[in-house]
């Protein structure tokens, strides 16, 4: 049975994720030691909390070096929310701060016109801008809603990463990005009823 | 008009083992079963649940743990759980157990600077600032202990506080409206709305869904109902078919 990992960062609520695996019969299990990301078959790199404790987190437990790693050997990588953001190069999230950098841009916060809510909390519909190669995301389809919850947005410098986005506030914002075997998402498929448990069942089938 | 989408959240207050529902959070009546029907909800079309323990804060007790638990197995969608939240761990126990958010009212209002403790520790996207507003002449004044005690708060000065503090959301009800049927506060929530740029959900006498589209157009797009879900006046499907029809935005649960 293949195996999956969910990257502790630390102030991670990581009990819903760990449902849905489980309701999924997805064996995935909390990792915290860069050893145990050799055996994994794919990694989820969960999110709530501060980009910045998140990156400490990592850091503190020796893991930035065993992602990179990981990434190079060609292994799928999921970000959800938080866990999306960690994926850049650097957030101004109180302060300006480093990322992973597996996919070049910036994390800024979300200024919405016409009063708009921040953050967005709730339900938006995603528009599939392009589909990618061994890309959990390409069974998407149109009339579809995500749960998201952030105040905070994924610039990226290279447009043509953008998978899928929303639009919150008079802007479009990235909803979905993926180069590669790296992947994100900024809403919570955990969250997102059967349309992102279904996003769960395409990772682990890719 | 380009808008967010209208979130229906089920409400459903919690005594001991049952589902209870009160008017003016007085004279309770047992509903049903939390865990039956949140998955009722869920299977409706809900967007998320919240779940209060009304008696936990007079008591300090805290038994959510379990039921918690039981129904976030069920449901695929956001948890919010408050009812006598005191401390950092009381939140952490509820979020490690099933809740996605937690809501907290006389915790803060005890130790307003619990909200930041929390938000730092979990991220303000799971803390929900729950304020119990009764009018008085020409103000509202915050309740605590699930409508039973004063706190001298105003409610207008307490909801810019509790932002600046670092809660990502206030749940707002109104006690002289919960469970009339007699419609929202609109003066209320126009008020708080006026002061917040955080999502308000608001909750407290919701009728119908005309209700839903006057709190839309105010710009408030996060509405909690318990009285006439609970009593079979109406469901979710209903609702946001009726929304649907009246061009309004708001998710249409898929079963695929």
């Amino acid at each position: 049975m293949r195996s999956y990992g969910v990257l502790d960062i630390g102030s991670g609520n990581l009990y819903s994720l760990m449902r849905s695996l489980k309701q999924l019969d997805i064996r995935g299990t909390i990792v915290n030691r860069p050893e145990e990301l050799k055996k994994l078959d794919g990694l989820f790199l969960p999110g709530v909390g501060a980009f910045k404790s998140g990156m400490d987190t990592l850091n503190k437990n020796h893991m930035l070096e065993p992602i990179i790693e990981y990434v190079q050997v060609g292994k799928p990588l999921l970000g959800i929310c938080l866990g999306m953001q960690l994926l850049l190069s650097e957030s101004f999230e109180f302060g300006n701060h480093k990322g992973l950098n597996f996919i070049k841009g910036k994390v800024k916060p979300i200024i919405a016109k016409d009063k708009w809510p921040v953050p967005n909390i709730g339900w938006c519909e995603v528009k599939i801008l392009r589909k990618k190669n061994n890309s959990p995301f390409n069974n998407i389809t149109c009339n579809n809603d995500f749960y998201f919850i952030h105040s905070y947005f994924c610039d990226l410098d290279d447009h043509t990463n953008i998978v899928g986005e929303i639009r919150y506030g008079g802007q479009n914002l990235a909803a979905i990005i993926s180069e590669g075997n790296v992947h994100g998402c900024q809403f919570h498929p955990e969250l997102s009823d059967n349309l992102g448990f279904k996003i769960f069942e395409d990772f682990v089938n890719l | 008009m380009d808008t967010p989408k209208i979130r229906i959240i089920p409400k459903l207050e919690i005594k001991s083992s049952n589902v209870i529902k009160g008017i003016r959070m007085e004279g309770l009546r047992v509903v049903g079963k939390p865990e039956l029907l949140s998955e009722k909800y869920y299977l409706e079309g809900a967007d998320e649940i919240i779940f209060i323990d009304t008696v936990a804060s007079l008591y300090g007790r805290n038994h959510l743990i379990d039921l918690v638990t039981k129904t976030a197995e069920n449901i695929k969608l956001p948890l919010c759980v408050g009812g006598g939240i005191r401390s950092l761990d009381d939140a952490k126990t509820l979020l490690r157990n099933g809740a996605d958010k937690i809501s907290i009212n006389t915790g803060i209002c005890n130790n307003s600077k619990l909200i930041t403790n929390l938000a730092h520790a979990f991220g303000s996207q799971s803390v929900v600032a729950s304020i119990q507003a009764k009018k008085l002449k020409d103000s509202w004044e915050v309740y605590c202990n699930n409508g039973r005690e004063k706190t001298g708060k105003d409610v207008c000065s307490w909801s810019v506080e509790v932002i600046e503090r670092g809660a990502g959301e206030i749940l707002l009800t109104s006690i002289d409206q919960d469970g009339t049927k007699l419609g929202p506060d609109f003066e209320l929530i126009e008020n708080i709305k006026n002061k917040v740029s955080v999502p308000l959900i608001v909750s407290g006498g919701i009728r119908n869904v005309d209700d839903i589209i006057q709190l839309a157009n105010m710009g408030v797009y996060a509405i909690a109902i318990a009285n006439i879900l609970h009593f079979d006046f109406t469901n979710i499907d209903e609702i946001k078919l009726q929304l649907k029809n009246m061009n309004m935005k708001t998710r249409i649960a898929r079963n695929n």
